[in-house]
């Protein structure tokens, strides 16, 4: 007997759709319990457009082909000792922040959408968050892989998982995706799908994937490419369950902004450190924080959020802070990390002349006036043999647990602060945005896990000062922590690029 | 507005000042002087006198800035929790009416850190 072969719409809207049942042994409310209590109403889920439009086993079969290209790849860049032709050791600070803070939200990311992908009564949504939980579970395992040549040469690599539940900086990551994960459904993917995915991704994607290319790493940029796909078709569905969303009912919109007001504020705040890391960490530069927030959400950021007006959608709250502060936050974490590195498990550094020069040509007066007096500080102290770290924890904020580096936008010298009373109690925040999330939700915030707070409450191994919470953390200064030209990380550079120092030395090199 | 969950939801924060054992904790800013980039958290007694809490924590903290030696007491302009306040140096934290999480900060009109630029 011959057998008709479904045609691929059909074979998907089989496999897909045709596989979904209105239960009856059950009440549908009791099957699937947590996606009515945000509020938000769907009135046919038939309506969801599926953004992905793929069958498991064509799933499979695509992404076997790119994983075998992939780890081809990996494998000959360490057999050639690839780790040598990287513009210099420094590149690599980037690369542990990557595998210390987030790898780990990839993993996170895998488990929050497999939660939702069981939560929501459509099916639709419900496949289209199982293949991005996929994704996303891959991605953790490849940049590992990739990373882990690294791991044989340079210090701070191996104990990623140790760090991710101990180290500072990494609570900012850590407590960014909880937030998300322990909202309802319905938040979770506008958080991470849509705020996170496709408005802001590309300023974490396209520096960190240009920024392994320019700077030699052959190992990350091949998985960059490799997950490059996987991220457009994120993208869509961040847009689609937006859209979907609002289009299903009027009440949803104030929800909806709400979510979208909160999870911009919180991702942005998040993208501080990739910033850092185009500003500083790369001795090769790809473009500046300032011109990447141009480009990336002053252009179309602002496009997008034109188009969902018609929704009735405005432009999140404070995204006008955020473009007045793009001049001066990379400088400002900047510092934080070189004073505070004794405590990190990379390296920080004094920028080179070269890099001066460049963030002058890039920052202008903001960073000449500002910025450049604090490095040159920094500097005669070094030559005095008197490098300077801070020996005192930090004010946190309760929201985005980023250390309050930030200053009030019409005063770069005034350091900024806010503050709210919650059941008798004080909390202090960076920033409007992050006092506002708390007010919204403080039974939540309360919780927060601050790591200055704990380290004062005994919880960090009983350390009271920096240097005991970084033996805590398993930090050695010259192993993983303290300043990168005191580093096992730059003799082992010297020693095997006989002695010869590869720290480009003026900006020309650096252009693309 | 209150927080939308899927049942009970009430648990106490974590920073209470039980966890202290009798301290409480402190934030601390030295405006327009921006070297250490956040303000500082202390955990102390809090009937410590403000003044020696200045000479004996915060000071030190900041002994690598030129300007150090030109505090002077008498010119500050302080804030508790971002608002105008008047401490009395020699009198404790809790007699100031400074509690657990409080934040204060000081200024002193002239002191505009290395070069006038806020550090
Ligand atoms: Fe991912
Ligand atoms: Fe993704
Ligand atoms: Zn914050």
């Amino acid at each position: 007997m011959a057998v008709k072969k479904a045609s691929l719409k059909e074979k998907y809207r089989l496999m897909t759709r045709g596989l979904d049942w209105e239960t009856t042994y059950q009440p549908m409310d009791k099957v699937f319990p947590y996606d009515k209590y945000e509020g938000i109403k769907i009135k046919d889920w038939d309506k969801w457009e599926d953004p992905f439009r793929l069958t498991m086993d064509a799933y499979w079969k695509y992404q076997a082909e790119k994983e075998r290209k992939l780890y081809a790849i990996l494998d000959s860049f360490s057999q050639n000792n690839g780790q040598l032709n990287l513009s210099d050791a420094r590149y690599l600070t980037a690369i542990k922040l990557w595998m210390q803070g987030i790898t780990p939200l990839e993993y996170a990311a895998h488990r929050g959408f497999s939660h939702v992908g069981r939560q929501f009564r459509g099916a639709g949504a419900r496949v289209a968050c199982q293949m991005q939980a996929l994704d996303e579970l891959r991605h953790a395992q490849t940049q590992m892989h990739a990373f882990s040549h690294y791991n044989k040469y340079f210090s701070g690599f191996h104990q990623a998982n140790h760090m991710r539940d101990r180290a500072w900086y990494l609570s900012i990551p850590k407590s960014f995706f909880e937030d998300a994960m322990t909202a309802g459904p319905f938040e979770f993917v506008t958080s991470i799908s849509f705020a996170f995915e496709y408005v802001l991704t590309n300023l974490l994607f396209m520096p960190f994937v240009s920024g392994a290319a320019y700077n030699g790493d052959v190992a990350t940029t091949t998985f960059g490419f490799s997950a490059q796909s996987d991220e457009s078709r994120h993208m869509t569905l961040g847009l689609e369950v937006v859209k979907f969303v609002l289009e299903q009912h009027e009440d949803n919109v104030p929800i909806m902004q709400r979510y979208i007001d909160k999870w911009f504020w919180r991702g942005y705040r998040l993208l501080a450190l990739v910033g850092t890391m185009m500003d500083y960490m790369l001795p090769k530069k790809v473009m500046s924080w300032a011109e990447a927030w141009g480009v990336y959400w002053e252009e179309n950021g602002l496009a997008l959020f034109n188009d969902l007006s018609r929704y009735g959608i405005r432009l999140p709250k404070y995204h006008e802070i955020a473009t007045k502060e793009k001049l001066h936050i990379t400088h400002q974490a900047w510092m934080v990390f070189y004073t505070a590195c004794p405590a990190t498990a990379f390296h920080a550094w004094l920028p080179q002349p070269y890099e001066m020069d460049w963030l002058s040509e890039k920052y202008g007066e903001t960073f000449d006036r500002f910025y450049r007096p604090r490095f040159e500080k920094f500097g005669d102290l070094e030559k005095a043999g008197k490098r300077f770290y801070t020996n005192r924890l930090p004010l946190v904020c309760q929201t985005c647990q980023i250390p309050d580096f930030f200053t009030e936008v019409d005063n770069p010298m005034k350091q900024a602060v806010r503050h709210s009373e919650w059941r008798g109690m004080k909390f202090n925040f960076c920033s409007d945005g992050c006092k506002d999330i708390f007010v919204n939700e403080p039974e939540k915030f309360c919780q927060a896990y601050i790591p200055p707070q704990q380290i004062y409450q005994g919880n960090a191994g009983g350390a009271r000062t920096l240097a005991e919470y970084a033996a805590w953390l398993r930090c050695g200064m010259g192993t993983e922590s303290g300043d990168y030209y005191s580093s096992d990380d730059y003799a082992n550079w010297l020693k095997w690029h006989g002695e010869r120092d590869t720290t480009p030395s003026s900006s020309a090199a650096a252009q693309p | 507005m209150g927080m939308v969950t899927i049942g009970a939801y009430d648990f106490p924060p974590a920073d209470r000042i039980e966890n202290y054992g009798g301290d409480i904790n402190l934030y601390c800013c030295w405006e327009h002087h921006l070297l250490v980039p956040c303000p500082a958290a202390y955990r102390l007694p809090p009937d410590i006198t403000l003044r020696d809490f200045l000479e004996q924590m915060f000071k030190p903290d900041h002994d690598h800035h030129p300007e150090m030696k030109l505090l002077d007491y008498a010119k500050l302009r302080w804030t508790l929790d971002s608002k105008p306040w008047q401490p009395a140096l020699d009198k404790s934290l809790r007699d100031n009416g400074v509690t657990h999480m409080s934040y204060l900060s000081f200024y002193q009109p002239g002191l505009d850190g290395i070069a006038g630029s806020g550090v």
